[in-house]
């Protein structure tokens, strides 16, 4: 995180002189002490991000091709000359069990065109989908599966 | 000489498919009636036109920091985008009353 803030400052500022280095490292120890302190954020739980950091990657890049994917079989949609959308609210259980795999899958789903997640009540996705076909195999998708190999690799 | 055409060509490609997927969100917006379909057709510019225009003028920009600040304008975008759309969705299927008229909705649970 220390490495991310600080990068973050270098990039905001767009150019890099002692200055600006010695104060970008000051506010990125700061707000990482600040994070420590009153938003329940530790180093343990910086070790375990970082461990998971190929499946991080891994899932990015399934997530950019499902994107992809969903555009290209959005945007036929929205002719409705060549395909006739028949929206669609369905429900499905999820066998993600940490909050967080949820929420990045609600979110991921919500990005990937085509399918808007409506809530998330505990393992129990609503998503509305353009069109039913959009939504096939939904609750076995690519990146459920890696989601639930980054909790297998973390031990949950 | 040849690799400033090159870099031109590319990030003139990419900017113009951005803009070409643009041109389709606005028409499926104004196309479609109702809410949450009209959000399917935002998401497509919300997710790939406006990336593949940052990609190219990333291209433009070459290896500067300008290019680093829009990586990280799609990161926050991508980040940022699904949760308002998701409150939009929400705050419209909690509230009305008709859903069933516009799509059909599943009971039952999946999975």
């Amino acid at each position: 995180m220390l490495v991310v803030l600080f990068a973050l400052w270098l990039i905001f500022n767009g150019r890099v002189t002692p200055e600006i280095f010695v104060f970008g490292l000051l506010f990125a120890s700061l707000l990482l002490g600040f994070a420590c302190r009153y938003m329940d954020y530790s180093i343990e739980k910086e070790r375990r991000v970082l461990s998971l950091a190929l499946q991080v990657v891994l899932y990015v890049g399934a997530l950019i091709a499902e994107i992809w994917k969903a555009n290209l079989a959005t945007i036929p949609y929205i002719f409705d000359k060549i395909r006739k959308p028949a929206p669609r609210i369905i429900r499905f259980r999820t066998a993600l069990r940490t909050e967080t795999a949820r929420a990045v899958l609600a979110n991921s789903i919500t990005l990937t065109p085509g399918t808007i997640t409506v809530s998330l009540d505990k393992e129990v996705f609503t998503v509305h989908c353009l069109d039913a076909s959009l939504a096939k195999d939904i609750e076995a998708s690519r990146l459920v599966r890696r989601l639930r190999r980054m909790e297998e690799v973390s031990g949950r | 000489m040849l690799l400033e055409i090159l870099q031109f060509a590319a990030g003139t490609l990419f900017f113009l498919s951005g803009l070409i997927i643009f041109v389709i969100e606005i028409y499926g917006n104004y196309r479609f009636t109702y809410v949450l379909n009209r959000m399917h057709a935002a998401s497509i510019g919300d997710s790939l036109g406006i990336v593949l225009c940052l990609i190219g003028l990333m291209i433009f920009s070459g290896f500067t920091f300008v290019t680093l600040k829009l990586a990280a304008v799609t990161v926050f975008l991508w980040f940022s985008t699904p949760v308002c759309s998701h409150l939009v969705a929400k705050l419209e299927t909690e509230t009305n009353d008709e859903l069933e008229r516009e799509c059909e909705v599943d009971r039952e649970c999946r999975g």
